[in-house]
C-alpha cells in the first residue's frame, strides 16, 4: 500500500467554497499521495461546484497514476451522486481505512 | 398567504444567506429534512446559474428569492435583470459518460429538474426573468 493523503471536507461546497476546496486538494497533490481520500464526514452539502471540483481533482490524481476515493460520505449527499450518475465514477468507501 | 423574500446582489459569496433564507422558509412549511435539501439545492443551482450566466460574473446585479406556500406546494420565485435564459440551449448531461467525458455544465439545471416537482422559465417585462420552481410539501 502506497501512501495515503486525506482531505478533509466541512461545510458546505457551493460555488463560493469550490474553488478554495481546489486549491486544498490541489496543494496535496503536489505531494503525489498515491491515494487521495475526500473524507465528506462533515460536508452538509455538494452542489454541482463541488462535483465539478472532485472531478477535475479525479482526473488529474488518474493522470499522476494513483487513486481518488471519497469516504464517509454523508446518506444526502450519496443520494445526489446518484442522482448525477457520480456514484458510478467515484470510488466511494464506507469509511476511514476501508480500502479494497 | 405570506410571502418571504430575500434580495441579495449577484455575489457567490450571498449563496450560503440564500440557502439559510429557503432552507429556514421551506422547514416552516413544513417539509422533511429531503424535501428541504431539494428546495435548498435547486436555488443554489439556480442562484449560482443566475450569478454566473445571466449576469456573467458582474457584481453590481440583484437576485430576488421569494417563496410562499400554495396549497400543497411550496413555492419558489426567483427574479434577476440580467441576460435573458433559454433553457432549451442548455444540453442534457450524458450521465452515462466515463470519466475522461463526463461534463458538469448543464447539471445545475438537471438538478433542479429533479430535485422540484415544477421548473419553469419566463420573461416578465415588469420584473425581468423569472424562475418559478414548485416543490410538493409531503
Amino acid at each position: 500500500m502506497g501512501q495515503e493523503a486525506i482531505v478533509p471536507v466541512e461545510g458546505r461546497i457551493d460555488a463560493s467554497s469550490a474553488p478554495l476546496l481546489l486549491e486544498r486538494i490541489e496543494s496535496v497533490l503536489d505531494s503525489r499521495p498515491d491515494h487521495l481520500l475526500i473524507d465528506l464526514r462533515a460536508a452538509s452539502y455538494v452542489s454541482s461546484s463541488g462535483m465539478r471540483v472532485l472531478l477535475i481533482a479525479h482526473r488529474r490524481q488518474q493522470a499522476l497514476g494513483g487513486t481518488l476515493s471519497l469516504i464517509n460520505t454523508p446518506d444526502k449527499i450519496l443520494r445526489i451522486l446518484h442522482i448525477a450518475g457520480f456514484d458510478q465514477v467515484f470510488d466511494l468507501l464506507p469509511s476511514d481505512g476501508a480500502h479494497s | 398567504m405570506s410571502e418571504f423574500e430575500i434580495c441579495v446582489s449577484s455575489q457567490l459569496t450571498e449563496l450560503g444567506g440564500i440557502a439559510q433564507f429557503i432552507t429556514e422558509r421551506a422547514r416552516a412549511a413544513g417539509l422533511d429534512d429531503q424535501r428541504v435539501f431539494d428546495v435548498q439545492m435547486a436555488v443554489d443551482e439556480a442562484s449560482t446559474n443566475t450569478i454566473n450566466h445571466a449576469y456573467g460574473g458582474r457584481q453590481d446585479g440583484q437576485l430576488r428569492v421569494c417563496c410562499f406556500v400554495d396549497g400543497d406546494d411550496f413555492v419558489v420565485r426567483i427574479i434577476d435583470q440580467g441576460a435573458p435564459f433559454d433553457p432549451e440551449t442548455v444540453p442534457s448531461p450524458d450521465l452515462d459518460a466515463p470519466i475522461e467525458e463526463r461534463q458538469v455544465g448543464g447539471l445545475g439545471l438537471y438538478f433542479m429538474r429533479q430535485l422540484m416537482d415544477e421548473v419553469r422559465f419566463f420573461s416578465d417585462p415588469d420584473h425581468g426573468n423569472v424562475l418559478l420552481m414548485r416543490k410538493r410539501r409531503a
